[in-house]
């Protein structure tokens, strides 16, 4: 089910929302947390129920697992170490991860590389597979490091299905969130609450439906002609392409912290106006941000780290980068976006060891092209259409028309493009206007925390959200999916 | 008064109170007039807008199931919209899947959409000169979508009321728009009405002008690539034809001569003109083409605009596809050659 989808706003949002308080006003506390698990399972099943078992297997298998864990912690004597149990632990769900993500991918370059003439399987992604697997990953560890302080099934089901982060995230720790679903607090209405969560959940409406889904529809046709595209089409595909992700992504998660706050259940931050950043590491200290963390608390740290020296620091660095982008997808492209991150990350380290600076502008200026440029590999189906992109951009056709110029294309003292140069992605001249648009609102303005958290309670406000939430609602005809879906 | 702050509980439940009022009062506003659908209660049809005419067209037939009222299909551009099939009793069950703007991939798509219910007896497959150029074209866009994508039906979207509001201004002013027929046909019935009236333009100078500005557009800003991506679709389009025993019937529409002249002014666009002409007839064989100089094709009256023709010149076209009228000519690829050498002396 698609948060941007009539189905879950009339229906699934408001029968969850009453009968968990109603249960809990009874002091069915219990009954509530099933409630909840029952509702985001079926939220889960909304897509396809073939895959209602899998979830479930692995929500047992690793609770049995980190169960066992945290047990032999406390028992000293055992015949296997809980070391060897953990890594049983993680294995067995990078393999189901791997079987579900990457076989295709290792059969097809298998063939490649030797010859075989194995077939593909052709095996259907199921939903929100990386994210409950990292989520459950990360509890494995805890559990491992005895940060687990509770074995309840319920309250462990609850945490990996609670419908809000299910599908896309946020990835969450097992500490941050149990306390929150046994608080007190969180068992009776708070209109406060409801207020903040309405207010997110609008503008996370209003950047899907409304912003990220008008750049979806240029910078799909753009990836889609990647051969026709002349300079001005290749510069407003990728950057329609940059716009779309963060505002498609960054809105899933302001619609999911909105739609958990309803429920008095706060979940950390993604995005904190990443395209604002002055240097790749601030990037990844603002995109993703739970991704980023998970990369480091479970990834970078058990390699490592930096105690180790600093070539071994940057092998850390890059192969972090290089699972970051393998976790996106089964595909090279990934794995070269994953690279070039990582190369980036590295040279800037280097770059702050010999204690170089920059001026701040055009540092912001070298990341965001960066990023902007990167997010290509990220999108293109194959290289030779990452290659189109990037060659038109830098030395593409290059289509302002000389004769008659002025005459044709200066209106009213404003200068406007001509629709004739962007055919090829279905757009007219107001895409250079939502694109200015769209940079003003990512560079200059305060992001949807920030919003959240200098939000009063009065006329202006109410207004503001009324108008967010009936404009991106009439937006709601055409639902698309959210692009981390298909990670 | 506006900064003044607000108790928690009252600004939540104001705001959804006003949500559901606002939305309410829409979903009731646009289910009466209905812009989208059939209904008529306030609004008749005629006052009511064509919004997206892909998906209308598909939703009709595929969503809401009428395919089971047809056993043939017209596709074609606009140019092809006018052909009536309910006023020829050989075309009593045609539908008219034409559509502005109608790419020979979205042809096939549309095709393939219509064998996956039933098998149609008779394709008439309109083709026309802007199917092979470059820029118009767009072969590497996907189609699907332009006929899946959204939905016009849903009544809590800013598109449906503003088309809401639009259909009852139409009804209050009694100006009616242009709409569909049951059978897919157009009913241009502003334009109607005013030749009716006696008021619609007919003029020389008219055509002539609309004609430059559509040469303008089409060809001298979008300077003319020949495409032969098109062939590859219609062959396909004649493939499935031919394994599933279609009866095809390719047919090039009129133009205004107006609009001839201008195509056949320009050296290079009259070049791939010849050449599309060709493609068309040696991949198909038997094409009815009535463009070019015919006396019908010179009377302004026969034309709303220089590439959309009246119904006059529609019936006139299905008689001469069962053999009751001489409008055009029938091209094989025995008389192609000559008739390409004497087009333009037919043309002045």
């Amino acid at each position: 089910m698609l948060f941007n989808s009539y189905e879950f706003i009339f229906l699934f949002l408001p029968v969850t929302f009453f009968v968990y308080f109603w249960l809990n006003k009874k002091r069915l506390t219990q009954a509530s947390k099933a409630w909840l698990v029952f509702a985001s399972l079926f939220f889960y099943s909304w897509w396809n129920i073939i895959y209602l078992p899998l979830i479930l297997g692995s929500i047992l298998f690793n609770f049995a697992v980190g169960s066992t864990i945290s047990k032999m912690n406390i028992v000293q004597k055992k015949r296997i170490s809980p070391k060897v149990m953990l890594a049983f632990g993680i294995v067995s769900n990078i393999l189901l991860l791997g079987y579900f993500k990457y076989m295709d991918f290792f059969i097809a370059n298998t063939n490649m590389l030797i010859g075989t003439q194995w077939d593909l399987m052709h095996i259907i992604l199921p939903l929100g597979i990386s994210f409950f697997t990292f989520t459950q990953i990360a509890y494995l560890v805890d559990a491992y490091r005895n940060e687990v302080k509770e074995m309840d099934y319920l309250n462990y089901t609850l945490f990996v299905t609670f419908f809000p982060h299910l599908l896309a995230g946020p990835i969450l720790h097992h500490k941050e969130m149990m306390p929150q679903f046994d608080s007190i607090k969180s068992k009776a209405i708070n209109y406060r609450n409801i207020a903040a969560g309405l207010f997110l959940f609008s503008i996370g409406l209003f950047k899907k439906v409304v912003i990220a889904d008008t750049f979806a529809q240029w910078a799909n046709a753009g990836f889609e002609t990647t051969q026709a595209l002349n300079l001005i089409e290749a510069w407003a595909t990728s950057l329609s392409y940059t716009f779309q992700l963060y505002f498609d992504f960054s809105g899933y998660t302001d619609m999911a912290l909105g739609v958990a706050l309803m429920f008095n259940i706060r979940l950390p931050i993604n995005f904190n106006s990443p395209y604002k950043a002055r240097n790749i590491q601030d990037f990844w200290r603002r995109w993703h941000i739970t991704l980023s963390r998970f990369l480091r608390d479970y990834i970078y740290i058990p390699l490592g780290g930096n105690r180790n020296g600093e070539f071994k620091t940057y092998a850390n660095l890059f192969t972090v980068f290089l699972v970051g982008g393998l976790w996106h997808g089964a595909s090279w492209m990934f794995i070269i976006w994953g690279a070039l991150h990582g190369t980036a990350i590295v040279l800037h380290r280097a770059w702050q060891q010999m204690g170089l600076k920059m001026n701040s502008i055009l540092a912001w200026f070298i990341t965001f092209n960066f990023i902007n440029i990167t997010w290509i590999f990220f999108r293109a189906k194959d290289w030779d259409a990452a290659k189109n992109i990037l060659s038109a951009m830098s030395a593409g056709n290059v289509v302002f028309p000389l004769g008659g110029f002025f005459d044709h294309y200066c209106h009213l003292g404003f200068f406007i493009f001509s629709d004739s140069w962007i055919t090829n992605i279905n757009a007219d001249k107001y895409i250079f206007w939502y694109l200015v648009l769209a940079i003003g609102i990512t560079f200059f303005f305060r992001n949807s925390h920030e919003l959240l958290q200098q939000m009063k309670l009065n006329t202006i406000s109410l207004v503001f959200f009324i108008i967010i939430f009936i404009v991106s609602f009439s937006h709601l005809s055409g639902v698309h999916e959210f692009l981390y879906f298909n990670f | 008064m506006l900064h003044s702050p607000m108790p928690v509980r009252k600004w939540t439940v104001i705001a959804i109170s006003i949500i559901i009022a606002v939305l309410s009062v829409v979903y009731t506003f646009n289910y009466i007039i209905d812009p989208f659908g059939s209904r008529s209660w306030v609004v008749e049809q005629r006052y009511k807008p064509i919004v997206k005419e892909r998906s209308e067209k598909y939703n009709y037939i595929f969503y809401q199931g009428n395919i089971k009222n047809f056993d043939s299909l017209i596709m074609g551009s606009s140019r092809a919209m006018k052909i009536v099939p309910s006023n020829h009793p050989q075309m009593k069950h045609c539908y008219n899947f034409a559509f502005s703007m109608a790419s020979n991939r979205e042809k096939l798509f549309i095709l393939n959409e219509w064998l996956k219910y039933k098998t149609p007896k008779t394709l008439y497959l309109g083709i026309d000169f802007l199917n092979f150029h470059h820029e118009v074209e767009h072969p590497n866009q996907p189609v699907e979508s332009r006929f899946i994508q959204g939905n016009e039906g849903n009544y809590l979207s800013h598109y449906a009321l503003k088309m809401g509001i639009k259909s009852l201004k139409n009804s209050i002013k009694n100006r009616p728009e242009t709409f569909f027929e049951f059978d897919g046909s157009i009913n241009y019935y502003a334009d109607d009405q005013r030749i009716t009236n006696g008021t619609f333009d007919f003029s020389l100078n008219r055509y002539r002008t609309i004609a430059e500005s559509i040469y303008e557009e089409r060809f001298v800003k979008l300077p003319y690539r020949y495409t032969t991506k098109s062939l590859d679709y219609l062959r396909e389009i004649k493939n499935l034809c031919d394994a599933h025993r279609i009866k095809l019937v390719v047919f090039i529409p009129p133009e205004q001569l107006e609009a001839t002249k201008m195509i056949v002014a320009d050296p290079h666009v009259y070049q791939n003109y010849r050449r599309y002409k060709r493609d068309v007839v040696n991949m198909f064989g038997t094409v009815y083409d009535f463009s070019g100089g015919w006396e019908e094709n010179r009377n302004t009256e026969n034309f709303y605009d220089v590439w959309h023709y009246r119904s006059i010149l529609a019936d006139k076209m299905v008689k001469r596809f069962y053999g009751v009228e001489t409008f055009g000519i029938i091209l094989t690829k025995d008389n192609i050659d000559d008739y390409l050498i004497h087009f333009h002396e037919k043309i002045n």
